[in-house]
């Protein structure tokens, strides 16, 4: 794992510091110094002094405990809405992508994983209580990757063993990373969803620093439907730029020449959209990048996009490619406005949640 | 602390280790130093004989404009370090007012050149004045200090941290040309200004000069230096094109397309400019029965004679590369 190579310290909260869980993470760490610390701030003090505290933050990790884990997703406003649960056991992701939100989301957050399980398992046991009746999609992949720190957390595993068998309940573990290894060596749970963000090859290498390559993504993909999984995809955010349209139709033919359309549970389009804030950031961050000097507006959710013209250019583009694989009911949109939905679908989604029409989910 | 009254001419005005104040006296300010002179004593430190002048330099600035000889002093007590001074003037002025980007980053290049650790000044400092308490804001902070000369440029036109990292990304001659540009533009316009500049700069891989001297650019900034206001807008609009060339051209023909239209009497028609709405508001004026259902009348002859038919293909149409 290169993330693992450019680690420089780890914190562990003095609250855990017997956790078998912390135990464990160090023993796989023991080349790295660790403190023991009261809390975020210690750290954060230690953070705002780097040049570049966002990278400095992804270089350090903190071994805590959190207070509450599932939330429903909080999209954005006035768009439609998916029915999603974020589930976020680990804050912020060593991975460093260019357009990613987290970097003005998060304040000086090292990378935060949470080790008092028992309090998610009784979480998740009065969330699974309460909602026996519908389809719910619950995801660890919004506040980080939910499969880089694997290899140290064995998360993906300890929470798949919690979806076995839940009637309705649906965990998606969403990546840019081939860090399967972990879920290869236990049966799949059938409510388990391993789900990829892809993008185009050009911007997988010049904006998604410390990814998995397109090849890796879609091998480890296969490799998972091979097991047993079924799979999710994510086109987002999708980057409008010069040969678009080939580069991402090529990346659709080389996702369904390996991976079986049978296997595949939902995919989602998202075209790119970002704050204010994270521009100014980006552009910072990663001078070289292109991406943000493209048109944009802003929107009705406050947020820079490309004008809908091209946002709906770009769905159509996906949906009749999909279409011809009959994968189109497998589609939806992330973050979009009830306008685009409407075009999207010609069906008018407004104040309906997405969950249900996911019928092949039950 | 010593209280006396001297004379201006007694302070070494030319030492302006503590100043941070870019801000000149208003005519409120003078109007009040005129009728009642000086009431609240400036601070001032003795050393070597000189008179330096820490805090006050508004009222200074004030008394000498009045044609006041003397002004009230209170003398620091000796054995106080620049850093400590500085440390007093910071604190006694800012809960009083608020500070500008530019006035910010003087304050920081003077609390470092005393030695105030990056810590300290991330910690101490930078919460007080409103900054992101990190390292790089004190890199852009500095790096806009020794722009000296351009500081108060960027005072008046209240530049936020945003804008003076994208202005800072130029090289020092692109740097001077906006500088060049931006003195005729409001603080809103200035922001924009530098943003518009920095995508283009970076679409078309271009040295400024060579996009300020494209066909559309070039006559207006030729305008703005002779001094022509209404340039500036126009320079920014034309700008805007060029950095929204879709939008633009879609936001044109929509324009054109309205002004076919012909709406009853005080008839107003809106549309979302930024295209994230299909729909149009039509806002119509009736003062009675009779003219409402004349304005309507009107409405729907308009609509049945095809005037609205463009508008709508528009509103509803794609972006065809």
């Amino acid at each position: 794992m290169s993330w693992i190579k450019q680690l420089k310290k780890i914190y562990v909260n003095r609250q855990v510091k017997n956790s078998p869980l912390v135990e464990n993470i160090l023993s796989r760490l023991v080349s790295i110094p660790f403190q023991l610390v009261d809390g975020l701030e210690d750290i954060q003090s230690e953070l705002q002094l780097a040049p570049d505290p966002i990278a400095e933050s992804k270089r350090t990790l903190f071994l805590t405990r959190e207070k509450a884990f599932i939330r429903p997703c909080p999209c954005t406003r006035g768009a439609v809405g998916c029915g999603y649960w974020t589930l976020d056991l680990d804050l912020n992701c060593p991975l460093d992508c260019s357009y990613c939100l987290l970097q003005a989301y998060f304040d000086l957050q090292p990378l935060t994983i949470a080790v008092n399980r028992h309090e998610l398992e009784a979480e998740l046991k009065a969330f699974f209580g309460h909602r026996n009746s519908q389809v719910v999609r619950l995801g660890t992949g919004e506040l980080s990757d939910s499969l880089a720190l694997d290899s140290i957390t064995g998360q993906a595993s300890f929470l798949a063993g919690l979806f076995r068998q839940r009637e309705g309940v649906w965990l998606e573990l969403k990546t840019k990373t081939a860090s399967i290894d972990s879920l290869l060596e236990i049966s799949p749970p059938d409510k388990v969803v391993v789900a990829w963000s892809l993008n185009s090859k050009r911007i997988i290498a010049s904006e998604e620093n410390g990814s998995a390559s397109l090849e890796e993504r879609l091998g480890s993909a296969a490799r998972a439907v091979e097991h047993g999984y079924k799979v999710a995809f994510h086109f987002d955010p999708v980057i409008y730029y010069y040969n678009w349209e080939r580069e991402y139709e090529e990346v659709i033919e080389e996702l369904l020449e390996k991976v079986p359309a049978g296997s595949i549970a939902w995919i989602s389009l998202g075209t790119l959209r970002f704050p204010g804030k994270l521009k100014e950031i980006a552009r910072e961050r990663f001078s070289q990048s292109l991406i943000f000097e493209e048109e944009f507006v802003r929107a009705w959710d406050g947020k820079f996009r490309y004008p809908k013209p091209l946002r709906l250019k770009i769905y159509k583009k996906f949906k009749d490619l999909f279409q011809a694989q009959a994968l189109s009911d497998r589609l939806y949109l992330c973050m979009e406005s009830p306008e685009v939905w409407k075009e999207f679908t010609r069906q008018n989604k407004k104040g309906k949640l997405l969950a249900s029409p996911f019928s092949w989910l039950n | 602390m010593e209280f006396k009254e001297i004379s201006l001419s007694d302070l070494r005005l030319k030492d302006r280790r503590f100043n941070f104040t870019l801000d000149e006296p208003d005519e409120k300010f003078l109007a009040s130093v005129r009728q009642v002179g000086i009431t609240e004593p400036v601070k001032i430190k003795a050393e070597d004989g000189s008179l330096i002048l820490v805090t006050g330099w508004k009222r200074m600035e004030s008394a000498r404009a009045g044609g006041l000889k003397k002004i009230p002093v209170r003398i620091l007590p000796a054995g106080l370090t620049d850093l400590e001074i500085l440390r007093l003037a910071f604190f006694e002025n800012y809960p009083q007012r608020d500070f500008s980007l530019a006035e910010k980053a003087l304050l920081v290049k003077k609390f470092l050149e005393f030695g105030l650790s990056q810590e300290e000044l991330i910690r101490e400092i930078l919460p007080r004045l409103q900054l992101p308490p990190e390292r790089p804001t004190i890199e852009t902070l500095v790096k806009l200090a020794a722009l000296d000369r351009a500081l108060p440029g960027i005072h008046r036109g209240r530049w936020k941290l945003a804008t003076a990292r994208l202005f800072l990304s130029f090289p020092l001659e692109e740097q001077k040309l906006i500088v060049g540009l931006a003195g005729a533009f409001n603080h809103n316009q200035q922001a924009e200004l530098i943003d518009l500049l920095f995508t283009l700069k970076k679409r078309q891989a271009k040295p400024l000069a060579a996009i300020l001297s494209e066909q559309e650019i070039e006559p207006l900034v030729k305008e703005m230096k002779e001094g022509k206001p209404p340039a500036a807008d126009r320079l920014l609009t034309a700008l805007r094109e060029k950095a929204l060339p879709r939008l633009s051209c879609l936001n044109r023909e929509i324009q054109a397309a309205i002004k076919k239209i012909n709406l009853p009497g005080q008839g107003r028609l809106n549309y979302d400019q930024t295209l994230e709405k299909t729909g149009v508001s039509i806002w119509l004026e009736a003062r009675s029965k009779d003219e409402l259902e004349s304005a309507l009348k009107n409405l729907n002859e308009s609509l049945k004679a095809g005037e609205w038919d463009t508008l709508f293909k528009i509103l509803n149409n794609k972006i065809d590369e």
